[in-house]
Protein backbone atom coordinates (compact mmCIF):
# COMPACT_ATOMS: atom_id res chain seq x y z
CA UNK A 1 0.00 0.00 0.00
CA UNK A 2 1.69 3.21 -0.94
CA UNK A 3 1.26 6.26 1.36
CA UNK A 4 0.93 9.82 0.45
CA UNK A 5 4.34 10.26 1.67
CA UNK A 6 5.70 7.77 -0.50
CA UNK A 7 3.42 9.20 -3.26
CA UNK A 8 4.98 12.80 -3.44
CA UNK A 9 7.86 11.47 -2.73
CA UNK A 10 7.93 9.37 -5.63
CA UNK A 11 5.99 11.29 -7.96
CA UNK A 12 9.59 13.13 -9.17
CA UNK A 13 10.59 9.31 -10.30
CA UNK A 14 7.34 8.03 -11.59
CA UNK A 15 6.50 11.37 -14.00
CA UNK A 16 10.36 10.77 -15.80
CA UNK A 17 9.26 7.54 -16.44
CA UNK A 18 12.17 6.17 -13.47
CA UNK A 19 10.21 3.64 -11.41
CA UNK A 20 10.54 0.24 -11.41
CA UNK A 21 6.89 -1.43 -12.43
CA UNK A 22 6.22 -2.34 -8.56
CA UNK A 23 6.43 1.16 -7.45
CA UNK A 24 4.98 2.56 -10.58
CA UNK A 25 1.62 0.43 -10.13
CA UNK A 26 1.48 1.34 -6.29
CA UNK A 27 1.71 5.20 -7.16
CA UNK A 28 -0.66 4.96 -9.75
CA UNK A 29 -3.28 3.29 -7.98
CA UNK A 30 -2.51 5.53 -4.86
CA UNK A 31 -3.09 8.90 -7.27
CA UNK A 32 -6.76 7.28 -8.56
CA UNK A 33 -7.63 6.91 -5.73
CA UNK A 34 -6.08 10.53 -4.15
CA UNK A 35 -7.22 13.67 -5.11
CA UNK A 36 -4.57 15.63 -3.24
CA UNK A 37 -1.51 13.18 -4.15
CA UNK A 38 -3.43 13.58 -8.17
CA UNK A 39 -2.96 17.67 -7.40
CA UNK A 40 0.67 17.51 -6.62
CA UNK A 41 1.63 15.75 -9.58
CA UNK A 42 -0.61 17.80 -11.87
CA UNK A 43 1.62 20.52 -10.30
CA UNK A 44 4.85 18.87 -10.98
CA UNK A 45 3.86 17.92 -14.14
CA UNK A 46 2.81 21.27 -15.11
CA UNK A 47 6.47 22.82 -13.80
CA UNK A 48 8.10 20.63 -16.14
CA UNK A 49 6.08 21.56 -18.74
CA UNK A 50 6.78 25.09 -18.36
CA UNK A 51 10.67 24.51 -17.79
CA UNK A 52 11.10 22.45 -20.92
CA UNK A 53 8.53 25.63 -22.53
CA UNK A 54 11.57 28.18 -21.41
CA UNK A 55 13.09 29.48 -24.40
CA UNK A 56 16.25 27.90 -25.89
CA UNK A 57 17.39 31.27 -26.33
CA UNK A 58 17.90 34.11 -23.82
CA UNK A 59 20.01 36.76 -25.26
CA UNK A 60 22.16 38.84 -22.82
CA UNK A 61 21.46 42.73 -22.32
CA UNK A 62 24.73 43.90 -23.68
CA UNK A 63 26.28 42.88 -26.56
CA UNK A 64 29.36 40.85 -25.48
CA UNK A 65 31.34 40.52 -28.90
CA UNK A 66 33.74 43.49 -28.69
CA UNK A 67 34.88 41.85 -25.32
CA UNK A 68 35.23 38.49 -26.48
CA UNK A 69 36.69 40.31 -29.61
CA UNK A 70 39.06 42.37 -27.67
CA UNK A 71 40.45 38.79 -26.14
CA UNK A 72 40.63 36.57 -29.00
CA UNK A 73 42.40 39.64 -31.84
CA UNK A 74 45.76 39.71 -30.22
CA UNK A 75 46.10 35.98 -30.63
CA UNK A 76 43.50 36.35 -34.29
CA UNK A 77 45.72 38.94 -35.70
CA UNK A 78 49.27 37.31 -34.71
CA UNK A 79 47.56 33.88 -36.60
CA UNK A 80 47.18 36.32 -39.77
CA UNK A 81 50.31 38.43 -38.87
CA UNK A 82 52.15 34.47 -38.60
CA UNK A 83 51.32 33.97 -42.07
CA UNK A 84 52.59 38.11 -43.05
CA UNK A 85 55.63 36.39 -40.70
CA UNK A 86 56.21 33.47 -42.57
CA UNK A 87 56.34 35.39 -46.06
CA UNK A 88 58.63 38.35 -44.37
CA UNK A 89 60.65 35.58 -43.23
CA UNK A 90 60.96 34.66 -46.76
CA UNK A 91 62.30 37.89 -47.83
CA UNK A 92 64.77 38.46 -45.07
CA UNK A 93 66.43 35.73 -45.27
CA UNK A 94 66.38 36.21 -49.39
CA UNK A 95 67.40 39.62 -48.88
CA UNK A 96 70.08 38.42 -46.20
CA UNK A 97 71.72 35.81 -48.99
CA UNK A 98 71.61 38.39 -51.63
CA UNK A 99 73.49 40.81 -49.10
CA UNK A 100 75.91 38.51 -48.62
CA UNK A 101 76.63 37.46 -51.80
CA UNK A 102 77.34 41.07 -52.36
CA UNK A 103 79.40 41.43 -49.37
CA UNK A 104 81.80 38.44 -50.38
CA UNK A 105 82.34 40.31 -53.67
CA UNK A 106 83.08 43.66 -52.79
CA UNK A 107 85.19 42.21 -49.64
CA UNK A 108 87.10 40.02 -52.16
CA UNK A 109 87.68 43.32 -54.38
CA UNK A 110 88.42 45.44 -51.84
CA UNK A 111 90.45 43.40 -49.62
CA UNK A 112 92.79 41.85 -52.64
CA UNK A 113 95.08 45.04 -53.23
CA UNK A 114 94.93 45.07 -49.75
CA UNK A 115 95.81 42.15 -48.99
CA UNK A 116 98.71 41.98 -51.26
CA UNK A 117 100.13 45.18 -49.97
CA UNK A 118 99.58 44.85 -46.17
CA UNK A 119 99.28 41.06 -45.71
CA UNK A 120 96.04 40.77 -43.21
CA UNK A 121 96.85 36.92 -42.41
CA UNK A 122 94.92 37.43 -39.23
CA UNK A 123 91.69 37.97 -41.60
CA UNK A 124 90.96 34.05 -42.09
CA UNK A 125 92.44 32.63 -38.83
CA UNK A 126 91.30 34.99 -35.80
CA UNK A 127 87.60 35.91 -37.12
CA UNK A 128 85.27 37.92 -35.42
CA UNK A 129 88.12 38.36 -32.62
CA UNK A 130 89.80 40.43 -34.97
CA UNK A 131 87.17 42.77 -35.83
CA UNK A 132 88.16 45.82 -33.86
CA UNK A 133 85.48 46.87 -30.79
CA UNK A 134 85.26 50.42 -32.24
CA UNK A 135 85.30 51.91 -36.17
CA UNK A 136 86.53 54.96 -35.72
CA UNK A 137 84.30 57.13 -38.11
CA UNK A 138 82.01 54.42 -38.08
CA UNK A 139 81.65 53.61 -34.82
CA UNK A 140 78.41 55.61 -33.37
CA UNK A 141 76.10 54.65 -35.96
CA UNK A 142 77.37 51.32 -35.91
CA UNK A 143 77.25 50.77 -32.44
CA UNK A 144 73.72 51.56 -32.73
CA UNK A 145 73.01 48.52 -34.98
CA UNK A 146 75.19 46.64 -32.47
CA UNK A 147 72.68 47.88 -29.32
CA UNK A 148 69.70 47.29 -30.89
CA UNK A 149 70.78 43.47 -32.04
CA UNK A 150 71.98 42.94 -28.69
CA UNK A 151 68.42 43.51 -27.19
CA UNK A 152 66.63 41.81 -29.71
CA UNK A 153 69.14 38.70 -29.56
CA UNK A 154 68.34 38.38 -25.80
CA UNK A 155 64.76 39.00 -26.26
CA UNK A 156 64.82 36.42 -28.48
CA UNK A 157 66.88 34.07 -26.04
CA UNK A 158 64.22 34.56 -24.00
CA UNK A 159 61.70 33.64 -26.37
CA UNK A 160 63.31 30.43 -27.71
CA UNK A 161 61.56 27.86 -25.73
CA UNK A 162 58.64 28.48 -27.91
CA UNK A 163 59.97 28.38 -30.54
CA UNK A 164 59.92 24.91 -32.80
CA UNK A 165 63.34 23.26 -33.38
CA UNK A 166 63.06 24.04 -37.11
CA UNK A 167 62.31 27.66 -36.86
CA UNK A 168 64.86 27.91 -34.35
CA UNK A 169 67.60 25.91 -36.77
CA UNK A 170 66.68 28.43 -39.04
CA UNK A 171 67.08 31.37 -37.35
CA UNK A 172 70.00 31.28 -36.25
CA UNK A 173 71.69 29.72 -39.48
CA UNK A 174 70.23 32.92 -40.94
CA UNK A 175 71.63 35.35 -38.45
CA UNK A 176 75.19 33.13 -38.73
CA UNK A 177 75.05 33.98 -42.36
CA UNK A 178 74.34 37.55 -41.28
CA UNK A 179 76.92 37.30 -38.81
CA UNK A 180 79.58 36.44 -40.93
CA UNK A 181 78.83 38.87 -43.66
CA UNK A 182 79.15 41.52 -40.92
CA UNK A 183 82.66 40.55 -39.79
CA UNK A 184 83.51 40.39 -43.29
CA UNK A 185 82.59 43.89 -44.04
CA UNK A 186 83.88 45.28 -40.38
CA UNK A 187 87.01 44.07 -41.12
CA UNK A 188 86.91 45.08 -45.21
CA UNK A 189 86.06 48.72 -44.20
CA UNK A 190 89.02 48.45 -41.28
CA UNK A 191 91.29 48.31 -43.99
CA UNK A 192 89.43 50.36 -46.38
CA UNK A 193 87.84 53.06 -43.92
CA UNK A 194 86.70 55.71 -46.33
CA UNK A 195 85.08 52.97 -49.34
CA UNK A 196 81.52 54.50 -49.42
CA UNK A 197 80.13 51.27 -50.56
CA UNK A 198 81.58 49.10 -48.00
CA UNK A 199 80.12 51.28 -45.27
CA UNK A 200 77.00 51.32 -46.64
CA UNK A 201 76.67 47.59 -47.23
CA UNK A 202 77.44 46.98 -43.20
CA UNK A 203 74.55 49.74 -42.38
CA UNK A 204 72.41 47.67 -45.14
CA UNK A 205 73.01 44.49 -43.37
CA UNK A 206 72.88 45.50 -40.12
CA UNK A 207 69.41 46.58 -40.80
CA UNK A 208 68.56 43.19 -42.36
CA UNK A 209 69.88 41.56 -39.17
CA UNK A 210 67.98 43.60 -36.95
CA UNK A 211 64.43 42.81 -39.37
CA UNK A 212 65.42 39.47 -39.06
CA UNK A 213 65.86 39.34 -35.27
CA UNK A 214 62.80 40.90 -34.86
CA UNK A 215 60.97 38.71 -37.34
CA UNK A 216 62.59 36.13 -35.79
CA UNK A 217 61.34 37.43 -32.07
CA UNK A 218 57.48 37.67 -33.92
CA UNK A 219 57.57 34.16 -34.98
CA UNK A 220 58.49 33.43 -31.29
CA UNK A 221 56.09 35.12 -29.61
CA UNK A 222 53.49 33.36 -31.63
CA UNK B 1 24.15 29.25 -48.76
CA UNK B 2 23.82 25.74 -47.46
CA UNK B 3 26.90 25.66 -46.40
CA UNK B 4 26.74 28.31 -44.01
CA UNK B 5 22.64 26.97 -42.54
CA UNK B 6 24.88 24.91 -40.03
CA UNK B 7 27.68 26.93 -39.67
CA UNK B 8 30.14 25.00 -41.45
CA UNK B 9 31.54 27.12 -44.03
CA UNK B 10 32.23 29.54 -41.14
CA UNK B 11 33.71 26.89 -39.00
CA UNK B 12 36.59 26.36 -41.78
CA UNK B 13 36.57 30.05 -42.40
CA UNK B 14 36.87 30.81 -38.07
CA UNK B 15 39.39 28.01 -37.83
CA UNK B 16 41.55 29.47 -40.31
CA UNK B 17 41.60 32.70 -38.24
CA UNK B 18 38.80 35.08 -40.15
CA UNK B 19 37.16 36.78 -36.98
CA UNK B 20 34.19 37.61 -38.70
CA UNK B 21 33.27 34.47 -39.48
CA UNK B 22 33.85 33.86 -35.32
CA UNK B 23 31.53 36.72 -34.65
CA UNK B 24 28.87 35.43 -37.13
CA UNK B 25 29.46 32.17 -35.10
CA UNK B 26 29.31 34.29 -32.28
CA UNK B 27 25.61 36.06 -33.02
CA UNK B 28 24.12 32.93 -34.22
CA UNK B 29 25.19 30.77 -30.81
CA UNK B 30 25.43 33.73 -27.98
CA UNK B 31 21.54 33.52 -27.35
CA UNK B 32 22.05 29.28 -26.76
CA UNK B 33 24.93 29.68 -24.44
CA UNK B 34 23.73 33.00 -22.35
CA UNK B 35 20.76 31.07 -21.43
CA UNK B 36 22.45 27.88 -19.82
CA UNK B 37 25.10 30.46 -18.52
CA UNK B 38 21.86 32.77 -16.95
CA UNK B 39 19.99 29.75 -16.02
CA UNK B 40 22.86 27.42 -14.76
CA UNK B 41 24.43 30.45 -12.33
CA UNK B 42 21.00 32.57 -11.71
CA UNK B 43 23.17 36.07 -12.25
CA UNK B 44 23.40 37.84 -15.39
CA UNK B 45 26.76 39.52 -14.37
CA UNK B 46 28.49 35.91 -14.10
CA UNK B 47 26.50 34.61 -17.00
CA UNK B 48 28.16 37.65 -19.38
CA UNK B 49 31.51 36.52 -17.80
CA UNK B 50 30.91 32.84 -18.12
CA UNK B 51 28.98 33.49 -22.47
CA UNK B 52 32.93 35.80 -22.98
CA UNK B 53 34.67 32.69 -21.32
CA UNK B 54 32.88 29.74 -23.58
CA UNK B 55 33.56 31.93 -26.96
CA UNK B 56 37.27 32.92 -25.85
CA UNK B 57 37.27 28.91 -25.39
CA UNK B 58 35.84 28.28 -28.06
CA UNK B 59 38.06 30.18 -30.19
CA UNK B 60 41.29 28.83 -28.45
CA UNK B 61 39.69 25.18 -28.97
CA UNK B 62 38.15 26.05 -32.25
CA UNK B 63 41.24 23.39 -33.92
CA UNK B 64 39.42 20.50 -31.80
CA UNK B 65 36.47 20.88 -33.52
CA UNK B 66 36.21 17.82 -35.96
CA UNK B 67 32.80 18.18 -37.72
CA UNK B 68 31.62 14.56 -35.95
CA UNK B 69 28.72 17.20 -34.36
CA UNK B 70 27.02 20.33 -35.50
CA UNK B 71 28.92 23.37 -33.92
CA UNK B 72 26.14 24.28 -31.70
CA UNK B 73 26.51 21.04 -30.02
CA UNK B 74 30.01 20.97 -29.47
CA UNK B 75 30.10 24.40 -28.13
CA UNK B 76 27.09 23.49 -25.95
CA UNK B 77 29.29 21.17 -24.56
CA UNK B 78 31.96 23.36 -23.90
CA UNK B 79 29.40 26.00 -22.06
CA UNK B 80 29.17 23.09 -19.60
CA UNK B 81 32.48 22.26 -19.22
CA UNK B 82 33.28 26.33 -18.68
CA UNK B 83 30.35 27.01 -16.41
CA UNK B 84 31.00 23.89 -14.13
CA UNK B 85 35.06 24.06 -14.14
CA UNK B 86 34.35 28.07 -12.95
CA UNK B 87 32.06 26.59 -10.48
CA UNK B 88 34.58 23.94 -9.02
CA UNK B 89 37.98 26.43 -9.16
CA UNK B 90 36.86 29.72 -10.26
CA UNK B 91 35.30 32.20 -7.64
CA UNK B 92 31.50 30.57 -8.41
CA UNK B 93 31.26 30.02 -4.19
CA UNK B 94 30.84 33.50 -3.82
CA UNK B 95 28.71 34.32 -6.66
CA UNK B 96 27.17 31.32 -5.68
CA UNK B 97 25.99 32.78 -2.55
CA UNK B 98 25.48 35.61 -3.83
CA UNK B 99 22.78 34.30 -6.10
CA UNK B 100 21.10 32.30 -3.37
CA UNK B 101 20.28 36.13 -1.99
CA UNK B 102 16.77 37.30 -2.43
CA UNK B 103 17.90 40.24 -4.17
CA UNK B 104 18.80 37.84 -6.91
CA UNK B 105 14.41 37.70 -7.54
CA UNK B 106 15.03 41.24 -8.63
CA UNK B 107 13.22 41.13 -12.47
CA UNK B 108 16.03 40.12 -15.18
CA UNK B 109 14.18 43.35 -17.07
CA UNK B 110 11.80 45.92 -15.47
CA UNK B 111 9.60 46.32 -18.13
CA UNK B 112 8.63 42.75 -17.93
CA UNK B 113 5.37 42.46 -16.99
CA UNK B 114 4.12 38.74 -14.64
CA UNK B 115 5.01 37.16 -17.31
CA UNK B 116 4.82 32.96 -16.43
CA UNK B 117 7.81 32.23 -18.51
CA UNK B 118 9.83 35.40 -16.65
CA UNK B 119 8.50 34.13 -13.41
CA UNK B 120 10.05 30.46 -13.68
CA UNK B 121 13.07 31.93 -14.77
CA UNK B 122 13.33 34.00 -11.80
CA UNK B 123 12.39 30.87 -9.24
CA UNK B 124 15.49 29.20 -11.16
CA UNK B 125 17.88 31.77 -9.48
CA UNK B 126 16.76 31.88 -6.67
CA UNK B 127 17.27 27.88 -6.36
CA UNK B 128 20.72 26.94 -3.91
CA UNK B 129 23.55 26.51 -6.41
CA UNK B 130 22.90 22.56 -6.69
CA UNK B 131 19.74 22.35 -7.03
CA UNK B 132 19.71 24.72 -9.93
CA UNK B 133 22.18 23.46 -11.94
CA UNK B 134 20.37 19.93 -11.39
CA UNK B 135 16.90 21.58 -12.51
CA UNK B 136 18.39 23.69 -15.26
CA UNK B 137 20.17 20.10 -16.79
CA UNK B 138 17.71 17.71 -16.00
CA UNK B 139 14.49 19.56 -16.82
CA UNK B 140 14.93 22.92 -18.68
CA UNK B 141 17.92 21.11 -21.04
CA UNK B 142 16.91 17.42 -20.85
CA UNK B 143 20.05 15.80 -19.64
CA UNK B 144 19.39 12.52 -17.30
CA UNK B 145 20.85 12.07 -14.01
CA UNK B 146 23.51 9.77 -14.98
CA UNK B 147 25.22 12.42 -17.34
CA UNK B 148 24.65 15.54 -15.09
CA UNK B 149 26.12 13.25 -12.26
CA UNK B 150 29.40 12.93 -14.36
CA UNK B 151 29.36 17.02 -15.74
CA UNK B 152 28.66 18.48 -12.46
CA UNK B 153 30.98 15.70 -10.25
CA UNK B 154 27.97 14.20 -8.12
CA UNK B 155 26.62 11.01 -7.51
CA UNK B 156 23.67 10.39 -9.17
CA UNK B 157 21.66 9.97 -5.42
CA UNK B 158 22.68 13.73 -5.05
CA UNK B 159 21.54 14.65 -8.34
CA UNK B 160 18.06 13.14 -7.84
CA UNK B 161 17.59 14.53 -4.71
CA UNK B 162 18.59 17.91 -5.65
CA UNK B 163 16.01 17.62 -8.18
CA UNK B 164 13.48 16.82 -6.01
CA UNK B 165 14.50 19.63 -3.65
CA UNK B 166 14.47 22.00 -6.74
CA UNK B 167 11.31 21.40 -7.80
CA UNK B 168 9.55 21.34 -4.76
CA UNK B 169 11.28 24.85 -4.09
CA UNK B 170 9.91 26.15 -7.05
CA UNK B 171 6.42 24.85 -6.41
CA UNK B 172 6.35 26.78 -3.45
CA UNK B 173 7.57 29.84 -5.02
CA UNK B 174 5.83 30.18 -7.99
CA UNK B 175 2.66 29.16 -6.11
ZN1 LIG C 1 -2.22 10.76 -1.23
Amino acid sequence: MTTCDEARRWADDWLDGQLSDALREGIEAHLAACPACRAHADGVRSLLAAASALPREVQPERDLWPAIAARVASPARRTRRDLGSARRWGAVAAAAVLLVGLTAIIVARRARPEAETTGVGARSGAGAAAVPASLPGFGEAFAEYERAGQALRSALADRRGQMSAATLREVEDNLRIIDGAIVSLRMALAQNPDCSELSTLLAATYGHQIDLLRTANQLASM
Amino acid sequence: MPENLDGRGLVRRAQEGDLEAFEALYRENVGRVYALCVRLTGSRSAAEDLTQEVFVRAWRKLGQFRGEAAFGTWLYRVAVNVVMSERRTGPGSNREELTDDPAALEPTSQSSGPEVGMDLERAIATLPPGARQVFVLHDVEGHRHEEIARLVGIAVGTSRAHLHRARARLREVLQ
